[in-house]
């Protein structure tokens, strides 16, 4: 049980993390001009990553409180997390392959991977998060467990409008 | 050598070039008036990308005869290639990445507005008779997500 609950935290984090690079790097896209813009890319990826550290904070705070303090315990969190996971590998999966395409195949492939996948898939994360959000508040109950995860849900969301505003003026 | 009628444009074009230590020129001008840019038009190809959709049909014509008036040796201009695939890619494409509402609705409308080869072909030879033109593109019922952009091609006869 202890196994599965700290594979569901991993898989969260690890989740929130990449799709803060991610919210990072797509806000950086077009801001250079140059053609040699890979260092620029890398630079906005940390930027996202280290926003959503930052913005998870709160959620993070409020879980700590709550282990310490609270009555959820960890098999309510464990139960909301593989509900969230439910809705979100699937997301991750198909996003994780078109990343892989993008990164490491030719300008064909990549721009296939972008139309067919990244495209829509990046309309669609918003209501992703929030689908993912619900199946765990629904999994958790009403409590800090639900707070924790509304307030995650919020930092993922918000990374990107805030790497928008960090990482300059839109260019369109 | 880059061409663009916006003077922001172009000295942006030049700082980059600089930044990056490229070995190219850009100029303000005119597309109905490009001999600014042309030194020797048996050696010169005229290259647009995303210029065409923005023109009508007789500014079409007009486009390919400045470019036979000049003699130059060929044209090669990509545009949007119009069908239903390019209309709702081009829809998901600037609604997931354009950050201005203005450039998510222009997106959309260039490639409603695109000209099919037809109509280019049409222009092309009543603008520049004495040039073969070509458009290279596939059915505009299959998807072609890589061949969004395709070029009407012009050689000398």
């Amino acid at each position: 049980m202890e196994d599965v609950t700290a594979l569901v935290f991993a898989s969260l984090v690890v989740l929130a993390l990449v799709d803060g690079a991610c919210s990072g790097f797509r806000a950086g896209l077009g801001r250079t001009g140059l053609i040699r813009h890979a260092e620029h890319d890398r630079r906005s990826t940390i930027v996202g990553l280290a926003l959503v550290t930052v913005c998870l904070l709160p959620a993070s705070f409020a879980f700590a409180a709550d282990m310490a303090f609270g009555q959820s315990g960890l098999k309510v969190y464990s139960g909301a997390g593989a509900a969230m996971l439910r809705v979100l590998l699937p997301y991750a999966a198909v996003v994780g392959l078109a990343l892989t395409v993008y990164g490491l195949l030719g300008w064909r492939r990549k721009y296939l991977a972008m139309a067919v996948v990244l495209g829509p898939f990046t309309l669609i994360r918003a209501v992703v998060a929030l689908s993912a959000a619900a199946a765990g508040c629904l999994e958790a109950g009403a409590g800090t467990a639900a707070l924790v995860i509304l307030l995650g849900t919020l930092a993922i969301l918000i990374v990107e409008p805030l790497a928008n505003r960090r990482l300059g003026p839109s260019t369109g | 050598m880059g061409v663009d009628l916006n003077r922001a444009l172009v000295n942006e074009a030049r700082r980059l070039a600089s930044v990056e230590q490229l070995d190219c020129n850009f100029i303000a001008g005119d597309a109905f008036a490009p001999g600014v840019a042309i030194n020797d038009p048996s050696r010169t190809i005229v290259i647009s990308t995303g210029l065409l959709h923005h023109l009508d049909l007789r500014e079409l014509v007009e486009l390919f005869s400045v470019q036979a008036r000049l003699g130059v040796a060929g044209f090669a201009h990509w545009d949007i290639a119009p069908c239903v695939w390019s209309t709702v890619g081009a829809w998901v494409f600037h609604q997931a990445r354009m950050r201005e509402p203005v450039s998510r609705h222009d997106g959309v409308m260039s490639a409603r507005r695109a000209h099919c080869a037809e109509a280019l072909l049409a222009a092309a030879h009543a603008g520049a008779p004495e040039y073969a033109p070509s458009v290279i593109e596939g059915s505009r019922w299959h998807p072609r997500a890589i061949d969004v952009l395709r070029p009407i091609t012009g050689w000398k006869t």
